[in-house]
Parts: structure tokens; C-alpha cells; sequence
């Protein structure tokens, strides 16, 4: 041989690479496989699923690119807790899991866990995560804004042992308790199939090469991964930066809640603490442990190192500590239907807290909701979950209404041709929304409007979205993008169809009511007045914006003088009277405050204080290195007196 | 002497415009290359002709496959368009289906997408609604039209309007009025369903879209050379490859240019379908390894893979063509150490300028083509094309600056290199057969383009093929290709119903219009209709599913037939047959053809019988001697054992140890493993 083998690698690097290559082949195909066979649109149109490979020691090793960061990236810890529960996984078995309390996502999400023994041990797990249109709970599609318990959610699975062929009493038991039974009966075992498939190819590539082999090219791969990901990591300054994402919370919860994160880099490594987050809260906008973390990695990978590998190996690189009994460290029977929005408040927060250390590389907000819309009947289930526009960076303005960095390929809006022939629905607008992009040097994108008219006599809708209230964010300067809305036009007239924004619960819905959705625009960069006239005149001519929507590229916001009041809590202020009147701002209201450089601050006023110099606002400690920044309002919205009483039902 | 002699095949690539040449007289042929008119194509497809010295009234038929649609397309050079489409839906072809359309953008940030190929102030609305019954709850205002065309045409720079109305699929009655009143001011005038009468609105405006996009600069092109060539001989037959493998005629092409998007890698594959009978070889994979990219297609039984969509850039096309794969691995693919130590290979290319450090043209990384000369595959001083000359050194060079980090000689990195490669080639090979449900083992690997046949054989032991075909002037085949096709037109309509005896009788009448439609539309352009066959395709599917399988159909066919052979494809594709379920019937299509003079594959003369010399191969980690041929040295009775190496003009083979080679009964390279 020519080749002299590198002190760190296990077998050579082209083997390390063919077997990596073949590794994520087999993905590829499982992946290609749950689409072309399903019988539920989620998965073959929403494309809610995923797949991946586990090593014999419970590691993630392979996934294709283009599976979900909240569905994979929890699988790296599944097998550790699975055998917590059995000690060990028989050949002849398979496992179910869908808990959100020991790593899974929201109890829709099922992930089948199929084992490959050789040489008596299991060599390699084969995992299937994928959505299911119905878990059972309280309401159809299993997902509702009006959970408080999570087993109104649906069924848990805790890593539930099932025989392989899947024909057993707990199957039957389980198909006897969701609704959509054939569905869901057809798809398993078609998940079942695309296993059996990957393990075939699995012992194939086990037999070309040896077991030992490819379990050495293996911990090559991980040991890889790491160091790409640490060398990223590395390149970053040291020390530890803190920010906070917010979540608007529903009726029965605190407004806001708050993901908090102090990311410190040391050594390579990245430590993420979300100590100071919101306690969970009996409303479905918690999540398990593996939500926080699958956000640092899929955050830190976008900014840091965007075509590198997601493997334990990456993880290696990571820690992340979270306070239990957290909304992001939720215990039972805390409901976690709403994973995804907490989710995005950790992205929120974990972008903003990079944002300290790289600015430059940032780019604004992103629609920090899933918008799930449902309008139902006896006969019908219209489910939609529309996309935002995306957030602006230094080089460019954000795209219109498309699926973010942080989210799968997934079809967020149906076609109106094939909806209006399957449902008693017509869509009157699928429009972009104009002045929805954040204002900014560049110009987050534009979120869309969809009017959907309902012809029967019986439907309802559901809503679950956040960030009806808390906008995304600017970034640098930039401000941030118009929250996502949904509204009811009835008999021309638009009225919000909850007290609370975003949380809906079987509103019920009269022929020829207009259900309006408007998706969030992504947040700008840079100061609005130092765009560009060309683009701003495009804008104008294209109507992205409007005339009126141009107001702040042309004119500044005030400028808010900071002084410290150490008795504010961290995400209160007080304003100074001429402030408030410039801002039109009352007690209650969500003001922002933007940074020429970083992420922007959000406050909630607590308090008008004559007592405050012209020009200021009072802030919590934390923002005491902060100098003069520019002040928006943002909302309106105060929280109610006694939010609980209000509660949609 | 025949009056008409010649029938002439044209491949206008991205670097090179290949000329194949086919004598009718005594079965020969011959290629020319010149290099590509970026700015004019057309120039350099008049230039291989001049080149190739034909005696213009001896050339019967031209037939030319073309990227011009494609480039205009993809470079964004396409023209100035209006589109105009239902009130509130103005954005439907910039919001889509809200996906970003492109592989491998999930964890980009900075993800961009391509620009709508209509900006939004062209895009204007007008009041009119056709509903999911197909009925017109709001006519169309033509005075309206009428003022609105007027406005456009006053401004003079739209040279373009594409029309695409909700629901039109049902009903194009108010798509088509409107149609009629622009069409009174604009020379280019698209309505969706005149290219794809079928349900989804975006899919269908982006055809509508694409084609108005690609019309002014795609038409004034093919009316130049159309010119060009009946200039020379008003007789010579003048057509270009669509996407779906068929030929159009020029008429075709200037009212529909949106058909030859996919033209490029199509006619290799329509040369692959006529080889296979050619060798009655029935079965093929074919493998055409580019520059950037390597493009796989399955052949079974002969008959053309078809496939209903791409994504393009962005852009959704769904239109009728080619199941053509395409992976990121080509032979200027760059070799690179990620930071982690791991070799990654590609997406990044050195393309055609600078290419491959070997081609001496400024090149610094290091390629697979430069992991070729390396090993010593490719020779060094060797010309590729009669314009490059391969220096090993500076491939040895760039091999290094990736080879030495990780502590390997640089052959040894270049085997790594292949081996990468290799793999990813093989992985696309077994999505395309395994994966639906063949078995490689019934298939043989036909590869073509100037690189594929360097790493054939392994690409097809990875992929578990024993049999290798190396076609006679493998740099030239699509070129050739284009020659072996028929002239093709194609007509849809969605269905959307559960199918039975009913649902069938009722198809019937639908076809019968749609074959109408046809056959006049070839008389017009003058084809040849007493020649035209029929053939009708189904997109079936099981109740409750998205995606539909194209299912040939013979006439006539019962509804039991019909789904029996619906669920013998659903089974071979997915493994299994779901009786329980209905089948419904999406869209029919009726696929029109009308054959043309196509070339007969001959055998070539025997050469020398002996090899031209030796030279060093690094394979497997050792030095080994290896025996070079020039391809015109072989004869009929020719056995050669690998290690050998077989150099042609456009193309070299590398027969690894553990293959043998013979020449097959029309020059072709039989590789097979031992």
C-alpha cells in the first residue's frame, strides 16, 4: 500500500468516505421511499418526516440534508433513554416512541425505532420519525391550542415495545385509538417496509466491507464531525453572550414567556445554559429536553458551518444545560403540542445571543411559529401551517413567504385548484403581503395573505401560531417584520375570532365567512434609511411595499437615551413621557430597541415615569453597556388583568 | 449517388457543439466538434457544418439538441414578460408551493431565491373566475383586455404575455378570450393551458411562464438556423430534440420552446433507447458523465424512462420528459479536506474555465479528472478534443495540496478521490433501479460523454452490472442521438375520477378530440400523418395518494386491464399492491408520433489487432503496467484482459484487471466482468 494511514483514523480515508457515502445513501432511499408511498399528505406533500441511522452504540451517523432538525437531532439521544426503560432491545422487536418528556418532539411525531443485531448485539438502529395526522386526544389531528394536559394530546408512547412485523395487540390497541385509522395503518407499515429495506442494505454493506470496518469507519465519521464542527466553533471569540426569545404565550399563561440562553465558547466547544427561561406552563407551548438543543445545533451549524454533517459527532461539540420544569424542559403532564414554537423562541434567542459575538453574519428573524390552521367539520379537515418571509442579511433582503433555514421542505399552502375540488372551501387571495418584510438596509421578505371562504354550514377553526404579538426581529439596525395575523371577515366586516391573537379553538365559522391568514414578514438588517433608492423604488413599483409601509425609510425613529433602573425585571422598562407620546406606547405595550450592531432588544413598558429625563427609558441591569438606540413600538397588545378568566375555550 | 445522403445530428453543449454525421450511402459515421457560440449558437452550429464539408443537398435531415431554452433560463436572459392571471392571485408563481425548490438549502441562511421569472409589477390581475365545476362565475371583461393590452403594448418594452386563469383546467374559455385579445398586440402570447392542461395552478402558470420567458429569444434562435439551413437546401429536414426525448418541428418549437427546457441530456438517452434495440439489449442504464454532473437514466424493455417534473433552479417544470437523475459529480468536480479531515468531493467544479488543474489553464484544485491523471488513466500529454493537452504534473501538484495535510501521497489521494466518486455514482445508479424495484443484474451500463468510460466498470461492479457499453463514438453519442428519435407531440387533460367501464367510456371521446387536435396540428407544420402512430399514457394512482404513475395504455383497454397494469408498476415501484383501494385516474395524454429517416448502426472495419503501447497505472495502491489501444487498432475478434487502456478522440476507456473486453457487432465496447 501507498497509503499510510493518518495516526487518528481507524481505517483509510477513502473507505471513511465511501461508507459515509453509502450511509447517507441509504437515507436518501428511506427518504424517497416514505414519500413516493404514503397515504397521508403530511407526508407526501407536508413532507413531515424523517429518517436516520443510529450506530450499534446509540449515535446518530448518518441523515440525508434534507430531514427536520427538531425530528433527527433528538434521535441522538433515544437510544441511551430506551434502555433506561428495557435494559435491552431483542432483535425480534421494534420500538415506538413519541414522549416528549424523555426526547421526543410533540406525540403526532412517532418514531419507529428498528434494531439490527449481528454477532449478537445490535449494530445499528434504523429510525423512522414521522408525523402522524392523528395521535387521538381531545380534538381531530390531536394538536390544539386549548391543551392544558398533554394527554388531550394524544397517546404516549415511551419507547413501547412492538413486535416486528407490527401485527400485535398494541398495534391493534393503538390504530383502535387514533382517528384516520387506515391511514395511519397503511403508513406504518410502509415505515416497516423502508426499515426492513435499510437494514437489508445495512448487512449488505456490512458483508462488502467487514462489520469492523464499517463500525471503525464509523467513529472515523464522529471524530470528523467534531472536529469540523469544533474547528467552526474555535474560530469564534471566547466568552459568553445571553439573549432572550420570547413567545407570545396564550390566555392562560404569562405574557410574554421567555427562552433564555448564555451561549460561552471555551476551547472549542460551545456551552448553551437556558437557566432563566420560563417556567412550563398547562398550555401546549412547552417542550421535552431534546427541543433547546436540536436549536443550538441547528442555529450555530446554519451560521457557523452550513454543509457540514449533523452527527453525534457534531453534538460532541455542544453542551447544553436546562433548567428542569422549564418550557424547555417540560415535565408531565405539561402539553407540548406547540414544540415547534418554543423551538423558534430558542432559535430566536440563540441567534440573537451569536448575534453579539458575529453580527455580520446574522440575518433577521424568521416567522417563529408553525401557523397551524385548521378548518374542520364532520365531513372535512383543511389543515395548512402558511410560511413567513424570511429574514434579511448584510448582502441581501430576506425571501418572500418560504420555508426558513431552521425548517424541512415542507408544503405549507395547498394548491387552490386541488383544495376547491376536495373541500367545500374557495380561496379568494394567495397573495404576498405587502409591508410585511422588516424594514431595514435590506428588507426582511414579505410574509403572504391567503383568504379562504367557507361553504359549509358546520366548519370550525383552529388556530395554533405564535408571534401574533412578538414580531421577528431585526437585526443591526433593522426592524422587524409584521407578526402573523388571523382574522374573520364576516359580512365585511374583520374581527379577530379569539381574545387572545393566534389561539383559536373551534371558532365556529358561518357559510360565506372569510377566514383571513396573514403570515409574518421576516426581520430587516441594517438601518431602513440607508437603503438604497433602487431597491426601495423597486419595492415601490413592485408593491412589496407600499407608500404609506415606506414611512420608515424615510424618517428615524427617536432615539432613546438608556439608564438603568436595577428594580426592572428583565424584560420590563420604563419610559420617559415624551417618549411614550412620540411612540403612542401605554403600559402593556412591546417597545424595541435597535442595535447598530447585534440583535434588537425587546421591552415591555411597564410604567410611564414623569420622573425620567426626556428621552429615556429605563431598563433592566443587563443593558447597562448599552449607549443610545433607536425605539419602535411594536404592539399595542397589554396583557388582560386576569388572563385565565379569558381563556378561549 | 442519392441525391439526399446524409442525415446530420447537432449537440449544442455548454463548451462544445458536437456534429455527428450519418451516410445513409454506406452506414458510416463520423463527428465533428467546434466550440460553442455562448452569445450566438447558432453561429457555431452553422460552423460545425461547414466544418463537417457536407455537400449541402446531400444533407436529408438536421436534428439539433439545444440548451438555448435552458441557458436563457437559467442565466435569467430570457425576455421581458407580462403575466396575467385571476384577481387575487398575482403570486402564486413567486410563492409556489412556499418551498424553496432547491436541494441541500435547509441550514442556509442565506438561502436566495432565484428571481420570479416575472416581476411583480408585470404581474397584473383582471376580474374573472372560472370554479372547481368548471363553470364561469365571472366573465371576462374583454373591454377590459382590451384597454389593459393596449396599455402593455404602448409601453413597448413587454415582448412577451403569458395567461394563466384559476381553474382554467376545468374550463380555458376565459384564459382563451383573453388570449384572443392580446394575441391582436403581441406576436408571443401564452395562455397555461395551451402548454399544460392539467389541475395545480402553479405548475401550470410556471409552464405558461417559462414559456413566454424562454419564446422571443428561443424563436428569433430557431427561425436563424432554420433560415440558415433551408438557405442551404430548402429540402433538408430541420428539427430540435424536446425534453421528453421526441423531435419538434420548427413551428413546434416557436410556439411551444418551453418543450425543450430539459433538450440537452435528452437526445442521449433517445440514442440509448435505439442502441438497445440496435444490441438488443433491451435493458440499460445509461450513465453520461459530464464536467459537473453525471446524468443517469433506466431503460427497461427499451422504451423511453418518463418522468413529469423537475426542478430547475428554483422553477418547477412539469412537463412531459425524460427520468433523467442527475448527481454533483463530474469530472471537474473539486476533491477538498473539510475541517474535520474528511474528504468531501464537490459541489464545487472547476468547470470548463479553468477546468482541471491538468488542462493547464489556470486550474489549482484538484479534480477528478486530475485524480485520473494521477493514476496514469489519463496520459499524460494526451489531447482531449484536439484543443487540450494533459499535464501531469500540475495535476500531481493540485493532488497534493489536499494529499499532504492528510499524510498521503498524492496517488494514493487520487485513488481516494475515484473511490468518492465511484460511490456516489454507484449510490445514483441504485436509486434509480434498486430503489423502483430492478435488479441491476438485468442491466447493462451504457456510458457515453467524454469521461464516463474511465470509470465504468466500477461504477457497475459498485452497482452489481457485469456488463459495460462503450458505443461507438462515446463523446459524440448524444449528438448522434438526436438523429434517432421521432418527431413527437404530446396532449393532456385532467380527469380526476375513480376509474371504471364509465370513467373509461368517457376517456374515450376525450382522446379521440385530443388526437384530432393533433393530427392537425402536425399537417400543418407539413409532417408526414399518414405515418402518425398513437400512443396513450394514464397517470394513475391508488385513492388517497399524491403521486401518480405514468402507465402506458394500449387502446381499447378494459378497466380491469387498466388497473392490472397499474398495480404490476405500483408493485415493482413499491413492493406491494394496496387491492383495498380504488384507483383513480388523474390525467390522460396522448403521445403522437411520426417517425423520420433515422440512421442504421453499422460495424466498423477491423484495425491493426495489436496495441499502440504501454503505460503506468497506479491501481489498488501498485504501479502496474498497462497495455494502451487506440480504439481503430481493435478487431472483430479482439479479446483484450484487463488492465488495458483503449484511447479514442473524445473519450478513453480504462479496462480494470478482472474485466474483459470484446467489440460487439456495431463497434461497441463490450466490457465484462470475469
Amino acid at each position: 500500500m501507498l497509503e499510510r494511514a493518518a495516526p487518528q483514523r481507524r481505517v483509510s480515508l477513502a473507505t471513511a468516505a465511501v461508507i459515509r457515502e453509502a450511509l447517507s445513501s441509504i437515507v436518501s432511499e428511506m427518504r424517497r421511499s416514505m414519500v413516493r408511498s404514503s397515504y397521508s399528505s403530511i407526508i407526501y406533500e407536508g413532507y413531515d418526516f424523517s429518517c436516520v441511522l443510529i450506530d450499534g452504540k446509540g449515535r446518530l451517523i448518518a441523515e440525508s440534508g434534507e430531514d427536520h432538525p427538531f425530528h433527527i437531532i433528538p434521535v441522538a439521544g433515544a437510544i441511551e433513554r430506551a434502555l433506561k426503560v428495557h435494559g435491552s432491545i431483542d432483535p425480534e422487536d421494534l420500538l415506538l416512541h413519541n414522549d416528549p418528556y424523555t426526547g421526543g418532539t410533540h406525540l403526532n411525531d412517532i418514531a419507529v425505532i428498528w434494531p439490527v443485531h449481528a454477532q449478537g448485539r445490535p449494530v445499528f438502529y434504523v429510525v423512522v420519525r414521522s408525523h402522524w395526522g392523528d395521535v387521538g386526544g381531545m380534538s381531530p389531528g390531536s394538536l390544539n391550542g386549548a391543551a392544558t394536559d398533554i394527554l388531550q394530546e394524544g397517546l404516549r408512547l415511551n419507547y413501547l415495545k412492538v413486535a416486528r412485523s407490527g401485527d400485535c395487540e398494541v398495534m391493534r390497541m393503538i390504530f383502535d385509538n387514533v382517528r384516520a385509522t387506515r391511514e395511519a395503518i397503511s403508513d406504518f407499515h410502509s415505515v416497516l417496509g423502508i426499515c426492513r429495506v435499510a437494514e437489508r442494505r445495512l448487512r449488505d454493506l456490512a458483508a462488502k466491507y467487514g462489520l469492523e470496518t464499517v463500525e471503525d469507519a464509523g467513529e472515523d465519521i464522529l471524530d470528523a464531525a467534531h472536529r469540523r464542527m469544533s474547528a467552526a466553533i474555535a474560530a469564534l471569540p471566547e466568552g459568553t453572550y445571553r439573549h432572550v426569545g420570547y413567545l407570545d404565550g396564550n390566555g392562560s399563561t404569562p405574557h410574554p414567556l421567555r427562552v433564555d440562553v448564555a451561549l460561552t465558547v471555551r476551547d472549542g466547544h460551545l456551552e448553551a445554559d437556558f437557566s432563566g427561561s420560563s417556567a412550563m406552563v398547562s398550555a401546549p407551548l412547552n417542550a421535552g429536553p431534546a427541543i433547546a438543543p436540536t436549536s443550538v445545533l441547528t442555529v450555530v451549524k446554519s451560521f457557523l458551518d452550513p454543509s457540514g454533517p449533523i452527527t453525534s459527532g457534531t453534538l460532541r461539540a455542544i453542551t447544553v444545560k436546562l433548567p428542569d420544569g422549564s418550557i424547555v424542559n417540560a415535565r408531565a403532564p405539561a402539553p407540548c403540542g406547540g414544540l415547534n414554537e418554543v423551538r423558534f423562541a430558542c432559535d430566536a434567542a440563540v441567534m440573537g445571543a451569536l448575534g453579539k459575538v458575529v453580527p455580520e453574519r446574522m440575518t433577521g428573524d424568521v416567522r417563529g411559529t408553525s401557523n397551524h390552521t385548521y378548518i374542520g367539520s364532520r365531513d372535512f379537515i383543511f389543515y395548512e401551517y402558511p410560511s413567513g418571509g424570511t429574514g434579511a442579511w448584510g448582502d441581501s433582503d430576506g425571501n418572500a413567504a418560504v420555508r426558513a433555514f431552521n425548517e424541512g421542505e415542507n408544503v405549507s399552502i395547498q394548491s387552490t385548484e386541488v383544495l376547491e375540488t376536495v373541500y367545500p372551501l374557495r380561496i379568494l387571495k394567495n397573495e404576498i403581503r405587502p409591508d410585511s418584510g422588516g424594514p431595514g438596509r435590506h428588507r426582511g421578505g414579505c410574509g403572504l395573505v391567503r383568504e379562504v371562504e367557507v361553504l359549509a354550514d358546520d366548519a370550525r377553526l383552529s388556530v395554533l401560531s405564535d408571534r401574533n404579538i412578538v414580531p421577528p426581529a431585526g437585526v443591526n439596525g433593522g426592524a422587524s417584520g409584521a407578526p402573523n395575523r388571523y382574522t374573520v371577515r364576516r359580512a365585511g366586516e374583520t374581527f379577530l375570532p379569539s381574545a387572545f391573537p393566534g389561539k383559536i379553538a373551534n371558532f365556529p365559522l358561518l357559510p360565506g365567512d372569510v377566514v383571513v391568514m396573514e403570515s409574518s414578514g421576516g426581520g430587516g438588517c441594517g438601518d431602513p434609511l440607508a437603503r438604497a433608492k433602487g431597491p426601495l423604488a423597486a419595492d415601490l413599483a413592485d408593491g412589496y411595499v407600499s407608500e404609506a409601509g415606506a414611512a420608515p425609510y424615510r424618517s428615524a425613529p427617536p432615539r432613546a437615551r438608556l439608564s438603568v433602573d436595577p428594580a426592572l425585571d428583565d424584560a420590563a422598562c420604563r419610559l420617559a413621557p415624551d417618549l411614550a407620546t412620540a411612540l403612542d406606547a401605554a403600559p402593556g405595550n412591546l417597545i424595541e430597541l435597535a442595535a447598530d450592531l447585534g440583535p434588537a432588544i425587546r421591552l415591555w413598558v411597564r410604567a410611564v415615569s414623569a420622573d425620567l429625563p426626556a428621552g429615556t427609558i429605563a431598563v433592566p441591569a443587563r443593558f447597562a453597556a448599552e449607549g443610545a438606540l433607536r425605539i419602535r413600538r411594536l404592539s399595542t397588545f397589554a396583557p388582560m388583568a386576569e388572563p385565565s378568566a379569558r381563556s378561549p375555550s | 449517388m442519392k441525391p439526399s445522403r446524409f442525415l446530420v445530428g447537432i449537440d449544442v453543449g455548454g463548451t462544445f457543439t458536437d456534429l455527428a454525421v450519418y451516410d445513409a450511402e454506406n452506414g458510416a459515421t463520423f463527428a465533428v466538434k467546434v466550440p460553442s457560440n455562448r452569445a450566438a449558437p447558432d453561429v457555431a452550429v452553422i460552423g460545425a457544418l461547414d466544418k463537417a464539408e457536407l455537400a449541402p443537398e446531400q444533407v436529408a435531415v438536421l436534428v439539433h439538441g439545444t440548451t438555448v431554452a435552458t441557458n436563457a433560463l437559467l442565466e435569467r436572459r430570457g425576455s421581458k414578460i407580462a403575466f396575467i392571471t385571476t384577481e387575487g392571485f398575482r403570486d402564486v408563481l413567486e410563492l409556489g408551493r412556499t418551498t424553496r425548490l432547491v436541494p441541500r438549502t435547509l441550514y442556509d441562511p442565506y438561502f436566495k431565491r432565484s428571481a420570479p421569472l416575472v416581476e411583480r409589477r408585470h404581474r397584473l390581475t383582471v376580474p374573472e373566475r372560472t370554479e372547481a365545476d368548471g363553470s364561469v362565475s365571472l366573465p371576462l371583461d374583454e373591454a377590459a383586455i382590451e384597454q389593459l393590452a393596449q396599455a402593455l403594448a404602448v409601453r413597448g418594452d413587454i415582448e412577451a404575455v403569458s395567461i394563466g386563469f384559476i381553474n382554467a383546467f376545468r374550463n380555458p374559455a376565459n384564459e382563451e378570450a383573453a388570449a384572443r385579445v392580446f394575441r391582436r398586440h403581441f406576436a408571443h402570447v401564452t395562455t397555461s393551458t395551451q402548454v399544460l392542461n392539467e389541475i395545480r395552478e402553479f405548475e401550470r402558470f410556471s409552464a405558461a411562464a417559462i414559456n413566454g420567458y424562454v419564446q422571443p429569444v428561443m424563436a428569433a434562435y430557431v427561425e436563424r438556423l432554420t433560415q440558415a439551413v433551408k438557405a442551404r437546401n430548402p429540402d433538408t429536414g430541420f428539427y430540435t430534440v424536446a425534453s421528453h426525448g421526441g423531435l419538434l418541428s420548427t413551428t413546434a418549437v416557436m410556439s411551444e420552446p418551453v418543450r425543450t427546457v430539459l433538450s440537452g441530456p435528452a437526445a442521449g438517452v433517445a440514442a440509448a433507447v435505439h442502441l438497445a434495440q440496435a444490441v438488443s439489449q433491451p435493458n440499460l442504464i445509461t450513465y453520461d458523465m459530464g464536467g459537473t454532473s453525471t446524468d443517469v437514466a433506466l431503460i427497461a424493455d427499451a422504451q423511453f424512462p418518463l418522468k413529469r417534473e423537475t426542478l430547475l433552479d428554483g422553477l418547477v417544470v412539469r412537463l412531459p420528459q425524460l427520468e433523467i437523475h442527475t448527481v454533483g459529480a463530474g469530472g471537474g468536480s473539486i476533491a477538498a479536506l473539510d475541517a474535520g479531515g474528511s474528504l468531501q468531493l464537490g459541489p464545487e467544479s472547476a468547470g470548463a474555465v479553468p477546468g482541471p488543474a491538468a488542462y493547464g489553464r489556470g486550474g489549482t484544485r484538484p479534480t477528478v479528472t486530475d485524480a485520473n491523471v494521477v493514476l496514469g488513466r489519463l496520459g499524460s500529454g494526451q489531447e482531449l478534443g484536439r484543443s487540450l493537452r494533459i499535464d501531469k504534473e500540475l495535476a500531481v501538484e493540485a493532488m497534493n495540496t489536499i494529499a499532504v495535510p492528510a499524510a498521503l501521497a498524492a496517488p494514493a489521494m487520487a485513488e481516494a478521490v475515484l473511490a468518492l466518486g465511484i460511490a456516489r455514482m454507484a449510490s445514483a445508479v441504485h436509486e434509480i433501479s434498486v430503489a423502483r424495484g430492478f435488479d441491476p443484474r438485468d442491466f447493462a451500463l451504457l456510458c457515453y460523454g467524454g469521461a464516463g468510460p474511465l470509470h465504468a466498470c466500477e461504477v457497475a461492479a459498485a452497482a452489481g452490472i457485469a456488463h459495460v457499453i462503450v458505443p461507438p463514438a462515446p463523446g459524440a453519442f448524444s449528438a448522434f442521438g438526436a438523429l434517432c428519435s421521432t418527431l413527437a407531440k404530446d396532449k393532456g387533460e385532467t380527469v380526476l375520477g375513480l376509474l371504471d367501464a364509465d370513467l373509461l367510456a368517457g376517456v374515450e371521446a376525450r382522446f379521440q378530440r385530443l388526437a384530432a387536435a393533433i393530427r392537425t396540428e402536425f399537417s400543418a407544420e407539413g409532417a408526414a400523418v399518414e405515418r402518425l402512430a398513437f400512443e396513450r399514457q394514464f397517470d394513475l394512482r391508488y385513492q388517497g395518494q399524491a403521486h401518480e404513475l405514468t402507465i402506458i395504455v394500449p387502446e381499447g383497454a378494459s378497466a380491469a386491464e387498466v388497473i392490472e397494469l397499474f398495480e404490476t408498476a405500483f408493485e415493482r415501484e413499491y413492493g406491494r399492491r394496496d387491492r383495498d383501494r380504488a384507483t383513480q385516474l388523474v390525467n390522460i395524454r396522448l403521445v403522437g408520433r411520426i417517425p423520420i429517416e433515422t440512421p442504421a448502426w453499422a460495424s466498423s472495419a477491423d484495425g491493426s489487432g495489436t496495441a499502440a503501447g504501454t503505460r503506468t497505472v497506479v491501481h489498488g495502491g501498485s504501479e502496474i503496467a498497462c497495455p494502451v489501444w487506440n480504439r481503430d487498432d481493435l478487431r472483430a475478434e479482439t479479446k483484450i484482459t484487463g488492465p488495458a487502456i483503449i484511447e479514442e478522440m473524445s473519450s478513453t476507456t480504462f479496462l480494470p484487471p478482472g474485466w474483459r473486453l470484446t467489440r460487439g457487432a456495431i463497434g461497441e465496447l463490450n466490457l465484462v466482468a470475469l
